[in-house]
């Protein structure tokens, strides 16, 4: 399914039914991959440029449920700080942390914290 | 918040997430997110969040492009520090007397304008780089000064240079900080108050939310660069 520049280069999560699941994949010519690593809820690969410094791609999908949201964030310490260097982390998180990231005014303010101090927490590692 | 992940903003978009196709007013919510690290942001600084439309899915994709913003022409901006550094007004007496004056005198005085900002940003430019040098320089020999003072006890001159260029590349990096929270528009900050770093990172964040993806002219849509002006 995927073009002849991946080279079968790729990570994957199995999804859980119709939901989740996390597939990172990557052309050939990007460079060399460092590692990789598969988690509960995100996929993380290493991409080491020859022009520049290594840096750390993590793809999450964040779960539904407020329980798991705690362990999902935890997760996320986890990696980051296994993966060290520049970072980018992206995917649904399924969390917000501001008011003006839903349209109505049904919020889990608790779960907004949690969120945001981990955004606080995070990078500079 | 500086120091830790700090979200990539999505382009001309707030909610990635619909919770219903029919209804008419459906919860979006904003679920779909990136984060970087400052260092992450240095090495990619010309990244573009865009979101585009779903066929089918509730979830809106995201894509980021990494260079995507590219330099584009700069707007003349008077800087207000320029009037206090030394050949201020003699680049602009020599940019102004360039034009020779034509028949109309608000041609002459147009053009008049038009090379002075000319010549005062290509002075503006040659000066800075000159700062930048300066600083690293001086750097470096204070740095082999506090290396060899380790081993040797400094003679009275060495110590004499060591304090001046100390000095002196306290004030240059003054100027670098003032330039940079000029760029930065960041008021709140008095000067000094934080690093030049800081500064960088929200002049790039102000310059990626005043990027424009596209235009409509008529019937068309411009997404070169070049064709948007």
């Amino acid at each position: 399914m995927l073009g002849s520049e991946f080279d079968n280069n790729f990570v994957y999560l199995p999804s859980d039914g119709a939901s989740g699941g996390i597939l990172v994949a990557w052309r050939s010519l990007l460079g060399t991959v460092g590692a990789t690593r598969v988690d509960a809820q995100s996929v993380s690969v290493q991409f080491c440029p020859s022009d520049s410094d290594a840096w750390w791609l993590t793809c999450v999908y964040g779960p539904q449920h407020d329980q798991d949201k705690i362990q999902f964030l935890q997760e996320l310490r986890d990696v980051r700080g296994q993966c060290p260097g520049p970072w980018l982390v992206v995917g649904d998180f399924n969390l917000i942390y501001k008011e003006e990231d839903k349209n109505n005014s049904n919020l889990n303010r608790a779960m907004m914290g949690r969120f945001r101090r981990w955004i606080n927490d995070l990078g500079g590692l | 918040m500086i120091w830790g992940v700090s979200e990539i903003p999505v382009h001309g978009q707030k909610f990635t997430w619909t919770s219903s196709f029919t209804n008419a007013s459906p919860t979006l919510v904003r679920l779909d997110r990136m984060f970087c690290t400052l260092d992450w942001e240095d090495q990619f600084p010309g990244w573009l969040l865009q979101c585009a439309a779903s066929n089918d899915s509730d979830h809106c994709p995201l894509i980021l492009g990494l260079q995507d913003v590219i330099g584009c022409r700069k707007r003349f901006h008077f800087e207000a520090f320029w009037p206090s550094l030394d050949g201020f007004l003699e680049a602009v007496k020599e940019a102004w007397d360039s034009v020779q004056p034509r028949t109309c005198p608000l041609d002459t005085l147009a053009l008049k304008f038009k090379a002075t900002a000319r010549g005062l940003q290509s002075w503006s430019q040659r000066n800075f780089g000159h700062f930048r040098s300066q600083l690293l320089m001086a750097k470096e020999i204070i740095r082999q000064f506090d290396i060899a003072q380790e081993s040797r006890p400094l003679q009275p001159n060495e110590l004499w240079l060591r304090n001046n260029l100390k000095r002196h590349s306290l004030a240059l990096s003054s100027l670098l900080r003032t330039v940079a929270r000029l760029r930065s528009r960041m008021h709140w900050l008095k000067e000094g108050d934080a690093n030049t770093r800081l500064f960088h990172h929200f002049a790039r964040y102000r310059k990626k939310k005043n990027f424009i993806p596209k235009l409509q002219v008529g019937d068309q849509v411009i997404t070169k660069h070049e064709d948007k002006y």
